[in-house]
Parts: structure tokens; sequence; C-alpha cells
């Protein structure tokens, strides 16, 4: 591991998204719960090759996407749904493994409520960053997140210096 | 304590001050934020000072920038499959 790429060890994030959706909290469900459904919004890399996956959802239920990325390392994700309410509510534990690294942990809340002839949908998660240091993937995201938010940290931690 | 150095340098006292928290606990805090590349301390006769390493919190950002990237992507498709696949009237 390369020293001068920070681990992230103790850092911490918690973040909502917010969306309108659509149809019902009823519908909004099924492309969560069905797996057919929600294979074809959730998959964010085509570009990788799937080695095995495990679809289980219920309350208790355990999940894994087993995946090559472009650059031929593994990228491993389990799922442990928490709590399932139909229409209202998904709670999950899910964590990222690269190769031997485990990148991050983290607690989601997914909360569907009706609104105008829609859903409004609050994501929470609450992440910790663990080995989230010199892999592929944080290369990748530094990269792909490098250009656009460099500047705004410039401004932010300009009175530092 | 990683929102107030980003205003500027402090030191362990004037960091765990607002915090409620006692000095041990707060070092300990700084020392797993010092490891992990987010700030770097300076002592200075007896007080150490704590200040933001600008790349180790260049690159946390930059990851967690692109995790949500990547969260607000697959809700942008979720929503165009949603159009595509309306709800039926009989369910």
């Amino acid at each position: 591991m390369n020293p001068m790429v920070p681990r992230g060890n103790g850092i911490h994030s918690s973040f909502t998204v917010e969306r309108l959706l659509p149809g019902t909290p009823a519908h909004a469900y099924r492309f969560w719960a069905e797996p057919e459904l929600k294979r074809r919004w959730n998959a964010c890399h085509p570009d990788w090759t799937v080695l095995d996956e495990a679809f289980d959802f219920r309350i208790g239920g355990h999940e894994h996407t087993r995946m090559r990325t472009d650059t031929g390392s593994v990228q491993a994700v389990d799922f442990h749904y928490l709590d399932l309410l139909p229409g209202e509510r998904i709670v999950y534990a899910y964590a990222m493994r690269l190769d031997q690294a485990a990148i991050s942990a983290s607690l989601v809340t997914i909360e569907l409520l009706p609104h105008a002839a829609g859903t409004r949908m609050l994501f929470t998660e609450h992440l910790a960053m663990l080995d989230a240091g010199d892999t592929d993937l944080r290369r990748q995201g530094t990269e792909q997140g490098f250009d656009r938010l460099a500047l705004e940290i410039e401004k932010a931690l300009a009175p530092v210096h | 304590m990683v929102a107030r150095l980003m205003q500027g340098p402090a030191s362990m006292k004037e960091l765990a001050a607002p915090l409620g928290l006692a000095l041990p606990s707060a070092l300990k805090h700084l020392q797993v934020l010092e490891n992990g590349g987010i700030v770097r301390s300076r002592k200075s006769g007896r007080v150490r000072t704590f200040a933001i390493e600008r790349q180790g919190l260049e690159a946390i950002e930059a990851w967690l920038d692109e995790h949500r990237r990547q969260i607000e992507a697959g809700f942008d498709r979720l929503e165009d499959l949603m159009r595509s696949i309306p709800e039926e009237p009989s369910r």
C-alpha cells in the first residue's frame, strides 16, 4: 500500500438523496424487490464482468455480487436486509471489497412516501470508509471526481494558507 | 473537527472545547485522522497545532463524491425505467 495515500480509517459520511419517482410507492418498491427489474437500473458498470450474484430480498436475506472490473480487480458487494415494509421502507447494510481490501461499510434506509401521483424517495446512507486506500476503486474515484472537486476544495481550503 | 479545521489550523484545546471532549479523547480522534492522512500536526513548545492535510482530504472527498455520483446515476436510470414500465391499473 502506498503510504502517501490515506486509508481513510475512521472517516464517516452521512448523506440523503431525495428523488421524486413516477409511480406509486407500491410500484416503486417493485423496482427494488424484483431481481429482473432491479438489475435493469442498478447495474452501474456495464463494462465489468459479473462473476456471480445472488438475490434474496427478504428480512435477513443476504445478497452479493462479484464483478471483475475493467482493470482486472474483483469487486465484491455484500448486502444484508435488516427491515422491509412493502411499499414503504427498505433497510439494509452493505459492504464493498476490492480484492483483499475492505473499502467501505454502510447502513442504508430507503423511505417511499406518497407524493401527488408519485413517490418521494428518501435514500439515506451512513458510510464508514475502511481501507479505501491505494486501490483501483479509489484511484478511479479520485481521477473521475478530481477535476470537478479540485476547484471547490481549493476555495474551501483557501483560509488555511 | 474536520469542519473546524477547514477554517484554519487549531490547537488540540481549541478543537476539543467546543465538542466537550476531554483532551485524551480529542487526541485519540485526531490521531485517527492523522493516521488516515486527513490532518497533520506540528508541535511548538507545549502546544500541538493541527491542520487539514490537503491531499488526503481531496482524495477522501473525491471518493465520496464519486460514490454519490454513482448513486444519483442509478436513480436517474430508476426514474427512466419506472416511466417506461408504468403501473398496471389492475395492480
